[in-house]
């Protein structure tokens, strides 16, 4: 079965185009992290930094196993991308684990052993597993829907408009895995679901670009 | 009763008292105006030299805290990084 190869015959490369937007935004959200963790040492930023470099990787498996698989460039590499199905899998368990190191840090998850705990029963479940599709949308769903809840809470805390524009993304990056979901039965909404995953990264590209040009807006304020 | 700060906040709050004062403070006014306990401003203090964000220098007998360039480059980024961190919750 080949698991990376997914919806309407027209729409074949386009996601893997989607996915290098995912890459620049994912990879963003690292860098801005990692700055904020070469400031303060708070492991809780290399932890995010973390999760969306993880991320960046997952989504580069899978577009560039995508390229692969439909330029066609070697017959025996494609006969091994799709028996095995190893980029898939390999992607779910970057994502599995992206999520799980998120989760961490929204809840402020400091016991080592449920860190240990979490991570044991998401590797266990990617690794004997059978229906991989199904099982990687549901449980993405789930977690992104944790995620875009604990971003709410957050937002109704701050009242800060990029926390409505953080918890949105998330809200329609988990509305995206019903259409992957539902894919089985129609293969458009392979589509649909792929542009709800494009709004819910433009969204949060949108976040980052009102982030860097705020920074940027007050020091110009300030050397005038 | 006050928001806790965040390591960011407690950072900035430093830095800030430092450049306000012309870009080198006494330790006593540090104490006053960063609001910490002395223990805790001489922790931070110390990571913020090792950092290379402050300098200290002893000017007749007396103990200053000087203000880097890095340290400057930190109140510049401060409000991106707050801005980052804030919508997500940090």
């Amino acid at each position: 079965m080949i698991l990376v190869l997914n919806g309407p015959y027209w729409f074949r490369g386009i996601d893997a185009f989607l996915g290098i937007l995912y890459i620049i935004v994912t990879l963003l959200i690292a860098a801005l992290s990692y700055k904020a963790y070469k400031l303060t040492d708070e492991k809780k930023y290399s932890y995010f930094s973390i999760a969306f470099g993880l991320m960046a990787v997952a989504f580069l498996v899978y577009s560039l196993t995508t390229v692969l698989l439909t330029t066609h460039v070697s017959t025996t590499l494609n006969n091994i991308l799709t028996q095995f199905d190893f980029a898939f899998l390999l992607h779910m368990i970057l994502i599995f684990a992206a999520y799980t190191l998120l989760l961490v840090v929204t809840l402020k998850i400091e016991q080592k052993k449920v860190i240990i705990l979490l991570f044991t029963l998401m590797l266990l479940f990617s690794a004997f597993s059978y229906q991989y599709y199904i099982k990687f949308h549901i449980v993405s769903f789930l977690l992104l829907f944790f995620l875009g809840h604990q971003f709410y809470t957050n937002y109704l805390e701050k009242k800060n408009k990029n926390a409505k524009l953080v918890f949105t993304a998330f809200y329609l990056l988990a509305c995206a895995q019903v259409f992957f979901l539902a894919m089985i039965y129609q293969p458009f909404f392979y589509v649909v679901a792929n542009m709800m995953q494009l709004l819910g990264f433009l969204v949060l590209f949108y976040m980052l670009w009102k982030v860097l040009n705020y920074g940027r807006a007050k020091g110009e304020i300030r050397h005038n | 009763m006050g928001e806790r700060r965040e390591k960011l906040d407690i950072i900035k709050d430093i830095l800030e008292a430092i450049r306000d004062k012309g870009g080198s403070i006494k330790p006593t006014h540090l104490l006053y105006k960063s609001n910490l306990s002395h223990d805790s401003m001489k922790r931070y203090v110390s990571e913020l030299i090792q950092k290379q964000m402050v300098e200290e220098k002893e000017e007749k007998e007396t103990k200053k805290y000087l203000i880097t360039n890095k340290g400057l480059k930190f109140l510049t980024d401060y409000q991106q990084i707050k801005e980052f961190t804030d919508s997500f919750g940090f």
